[in-house]
């Protein structure tokens, strides 16, 4: 289609192989679609058309560019800049950390924005207009997949950026209030004779009321013990992007004791969110108690925060100190008094995995579920599944 | 007219908004590439301001249309006139006329009450309008796929009419402040564009271009110390609108420089919250002074 057309460039008019920059374009788009952002064939022509109007004197033009373009949420932002940088950089080097440039941890607020520094490397533009190593993207496909407990410190940054830019799509009840609709499952008799007023109390048209959905109640109960410490946190991430999208949600924790952090968790920052949490949890990283807090979850909470139509998430390895009896029975009570009732293990994830902890046997005869998850990409499936619960 | 990023950003001064330039390319790309720019973040960062300045620097009509929970087709697009159509058929029945003429006649455009919507739609103004949906939020989700649907073809089908489209879309733009996720289609039509609160530098800048008369002296405190408080563990932190009313009141009250008592006095400008007010009364607002006094950073 485009063979070669003249833009504008940081040393001045050239010719560009339109092959090449679509090429490459594209290319981006995978890079997009790797880190997580679903960059559509609609974004990266709109992009190309961006880059023909643009030219790519700037690069900072051309990163904003990008980003109005191809980011839809605030949580996208740090991932899109990531693989900006990730696709300007072409940066050769071995493990995944070396490939993927750290996500900046700062709040948005407090990033660098100095346009005079980012404007002084117009000239790295020229990756966009010349062939690129194919290799980059699947750096984060390995992150993405990559067991939490084997990730550096850095690469674990990048993951949770990752999380942070999840979109849960979660589960739904029926509402009872229906809503007024041309077509619907009900007559709806009120306003129907409200607007018969107006025509001398004919009902000329009929009204109807449509069947409404509303989100279901999630729980999540989350253990941060030792054995936990190096998913709890990740799970925490998790939870506060269900927070974000919406959902009616509680959020407990427990080692030795139970704790309710749902308040602590409603920032819209998660650094802030966790950082709040952990003022307020006292037992990180010691034993477990799963029965016994179970048992005080039943007891205090249950009623008030559970409701019959919620979806709840227990988090654990199954290592218990206590009572295996007592936490079946907690169990079997919780089981009760909820929709559905999955247990979330990042054990489960690993080849071979039989279910051999103690509190994970006493438990399973009363879960609806096991579900593995030790990596961004089975919460990703866990979070695009909630629905179908 | 706003042929490049640097003309968007200087048209925008020129109205008194001050934009960084990745929302001028936002805008720039929004008008070049005819596609809707949605733009989120925190309340009073300027969202809405950015149609209104954008409808001044083009000279265009701008055509609001505020959201809230259960907008429907009848109050965005259009409605019947019912009471007027049936004073119509009473009329013709009067007189005695043939009712085969008059289903035809009282579902004509006369009886036809225009929304916002199809106001954008039917401009025939030398500049296209600029169409903003406000707060896209609040509204519910099928009244976002019925948005959609407008946003992609820019017409709408009144079955005893036939259908409108417009001759040239209009420039549109929709807020959000994030009491919900808008869905992905909706955001897939559209550019993205995230509004932050600004920094010291771009807020005093904002702060003289819409108060000139603010001393400059004044105008710095008001600014270091609104932005401390944006660092501060609020319920609900101030955005810009509310430093510009903050130095309006300021300005009402006679001051010169920031004074402890005025300020506590004018805290309700700032916080909204009644727990934000008493948690700075309490304490907070004295350190706050004295750091901007001290002139930190």
């Amino acid at each position: 289609m485009v063979s070669g057309f003249e833009v504008e460039t940081a040393l001045g008019p050239a010719v560009v192989d339109g092959g090449v920059l679509m090429a490459n374009v594209a290319r981006f788009g995978r890079i997009l679609r790797r880190a997580g952002l679903d960059a559509d064939s609609s974004q990266t022509a709109a992009f190309l058309r961006a880059l023909v109007l643009l030219g790519f004197a700037r690069r900072a033009d051309v990163r904003a560019a990008g980003r109005a373009i191809f980011v839809r949420r605030r949580e996208e932002i740090r991932l899109y800049e990531a693989a900006f940088d990730l696709f300007w950089r072409r940066r050769a080097g071995a493990g995944v950390s070396s490939r993927l440039p750290r996500l900046r941890q700062e709040t948005p607020r407090e990033r660098p924005a100095d346009p005079a520094n980012a404007d002084s490397d117009t000239a790295g533009a020229d990756e966009l207009l010349s062939a690129v190593r194919p290799t980059t993207a699947s750096a984060l496909d390995e992150l993405r997949t990559a067991d939490f407990g084997t990730l550096t410190a850095d690469e674990a940054r990048d993951a949770q950026a990752m999380l942070e830019a999840l979109r849960p799509r979660l589960p739904l009840r029926p509402a009872r209030r229906g809503r007024l609709a041309r077509r619907g499952q009900r007559p709806a008799a009120r306003a129907m004779l409200r607007h018969a007023m107006s025509t001398g109390g004919e009902a000329i048209r009929w009204r109807w009321l449509r069947r409404t959905r509303r989100p279901r109640p999630i729980v999540l109960i989350c253990d941060i013990s030792g054995s936990m410490e190096r998913y709890s946190r990740f799970m925490l991430r998790f939870a506060h992007a269900l927070q974000r999208s919406g959902a009616p949600l509680e959020v407990f924790v427990f080692g030795t004791r139970l704790t309710r952090i749902t308040r602590q968790l409603r920032t819209r920052s998660p650094d802030a969110a966790l950082r709040r949490v952990a003022e307020k949890v006292v037992d990180w990283s010691g034993g477990t108690r799963i029965g016994e807090s179970l048992h005080e979850l039943n007891r205090r909470w249950v009623r008030r925060t559970v409701r019959s139509g919620a979806v709840v998430l227990l988090v654990s390895d199954g290592w218990e100190r206590g009572d295996p009896a007592l936490l079946a029975r907690e169990m079997a009570t919780l089981r009760r008094s909820c929709h559905r009732l999955l247990w979330i293990d990042p054990l489960a994830a690993r080849p071979g995995f039989e279910p051999s902890t103690v509190g994970l046997r006493a438990a399973l005869p009363h879960v609806d579920e096991l579900v593995p998850a030790a990596s961004v990409a089975s919460l990703q499936e866990l979070a695009a599944r909630l629905r179908t619960l | 007219m706003l042929a490049d990023i640097d003309a968007v950003q200087s048209a925008f001064a020129a109205q008194g908004y001050v934009a960084d330039r990745d929302l001028a390319t936002a805008v720039f790309l929004s008008l070049a590439l005819g596609r809707p720019l949605l733009l989120e973040g925190e309340a009073g960062v300027g969202k809405t301001e950015v149609a209104r300045t954008l409808s001044r620097a083009l000279g265009a009509e701008l055509i609001r249309l505020q959201c809230y929970e259960g907008i429907d087709v009848n109050t965005a697009v259009y409605e019947w006139d019912y009471p007027r159509q049936m004073l119509e058929i009473r009329l013709l029945e009067a007189r005695g006329e043939a009712r085969s003429a008059a289903a035809r006649d009282i579902f004509s455009e006369e009886f036809l009450i225009r929304r916002p919507l199809l106001q954008a739609l039917e401009s025939r103004a030398a500049e296209p309008p600029v169409l903003l949906i406000d707060e896209v939020d609040r509204a519910d989700e099928e009244f976002e796929a019925f948005l959609l649907e407008i946003l992609s073809d820019f017409a709408v089908s009144i079955p005893e009419i036939g259908t409108i489209r417009a001759e040239r879309p209009p420039r549109v733009i929709l807020t959000s402040n994030r009491t919900r996720e808008v869905h992905d289609a909706l955001k897939r039509r559209c550019l993205y564009h995230w509004i932050d609160y600004p920094d010291a530098k771009r807020e005093l800048a904002i702060l003289h271009a819409r108060l000139p008369q603010v001393p400059e002296a004044l105008a710095r405190e008001v600014v270091s110390f609104v932005q401390r408080l944006r660092t501060a563990d609020l319920t609900k932190a101030p955005g810009v609108a509310e430093t510009l009313d903050w130095a309006a009141a300021l300005l009402a009250l006679g001051a010169k420089q920031l004074e402890p008592a005025q300020v506590e006095q004018t805290l309700g400008v700032l916080l909204k919250y009644q727990e934000d007010v008493a948690a700075l009364r309490a304490g907070g607002a004295r350190g706050m002074m004295a750091a901007v006094s001290r002139g930190e950073q």
